[in-house]
């Protein structure tokens, strides 16, 4: 059992934001491209969100993981960390990757050359 | 939401539903033989300045194969490099220079794809627009053939609106 290096815990706060930020910005949805032109021209659509939003504004959710919140937490790794965040799900895929989402969706992370 | 939802009553973003057009147009829309661009087929699809689609040109069409050739998404900063494009989506934050961004492609067998009111006059090919909630496009074939690009005749059909029509001699 090692203590989480300092490192991995800067990099899992910087990415546990980016993840949140991802997953925002996705929800789950048929796969439009299954669909036929002339289907295509039936579906009703909302432009609720104004276009041309630079993603450094689309609001995020934010979660700061403090060194308290490490020490009490127990993680060994950090996937298990992020599991302390609201909303980010962590699922492991093996030992050496896991699947990390917010709300539906999952992504892959990866840090300097290996997964995670 | 269950997975066999298709066409109900739910609604998609517009701009969700645009990208997916993008998809279409490039399976519909044919490009002269000799713009096929050395062993890489990649078949670009393009955007100018801030991504209108947010993500979803990546999400929904990236990596697709259209015949033979896969779609690969760029969001360009700088206008010439639009020319290296199959086609081009320029949103309604550059509409003040659309006819400035046309000019450089200037009958370059690019497709341009746009959704402000004067696109079409422009010298853009194909524009986006929203009746009763629908996505609709009006197609410039003046515009489209001095480029050197066949709209197939799906899209033709599909058409509210096109500049052109029987012009060919």
């Amino acid at each position: 059992m090692k203590p989480v290096p300092t490192r991995t815990v800067v990099c899992a706060l910087v990415f546990s934001g980016f993840v949140l930020l991802a997953a925002r910005s996705q929800d789950v949805q048929t796969d439009l491209t299954t669909l036929r032109i002339e289907d295509l021209m039936n579906i009703d659509v909302t432009s609720a969100s104004k276009k041309e939003q630079k993603l450094s504004r689309i609001p995020a959710a934010i979660f700061v993981i403090t060194k308290e919140d490490i020490r009490r937490s127990g993680a060994t790794d950090t996937p298990d960390l992020l599991r302390v965040a609201p909303g980010l799900d962590v699922a492991q895929g093996g030992p050496q990757i896991s699947y990390i989402g917010g709300r539906l969706a999952w992504h892959y992370l990866r840090f300097s050359g290996s997964y995670w | 939401m269950s997975s066999g939802t298709r066409t109900g009553a739910q609604t998609t973003e517009e701009y969700r539903v645009e990208a997916t057009f993008l998809f279409h147009f490039a399976q519909l829309v044919d490009w002269p033989p000799d713009t096929q661009k050395g062993a890489d087929n990649s078949l670009f699809l393009c955007t100018i300045g801030d991504d209108p689609f947010q993500g979803a040109l990546e999400e929904t069409v990236a990596s697709k194969v259209v015949g033979n050739r896969i779609i690969r998404v760029r969001h360009l900063e700088e206008p010439e490099d639009m020319q290296a494009c199959q086609i081009v989506f320029i949103g309604k934050a550059q509409s003040k220079r659309i006819p400035m961004l046309l000019t450089i492609l200037n009958n370059t067998p690019v497709l341009t794809v746009g959704e402000t009111p004067d696109f079409l006059d422009a010298g853009g090919m194909i524009r986006f627009l929203v009746e009763e909630n629908k996505v609709r496009f009006e197609i410039n074939l003046n515009a489209a053939e001095s480029a050197r690009l066949k709209i197939g005749s799906r899209l033709l059909i599909l058409a509210e609106h096109v500049v052109g029509e029987g012009h060919g001699k």
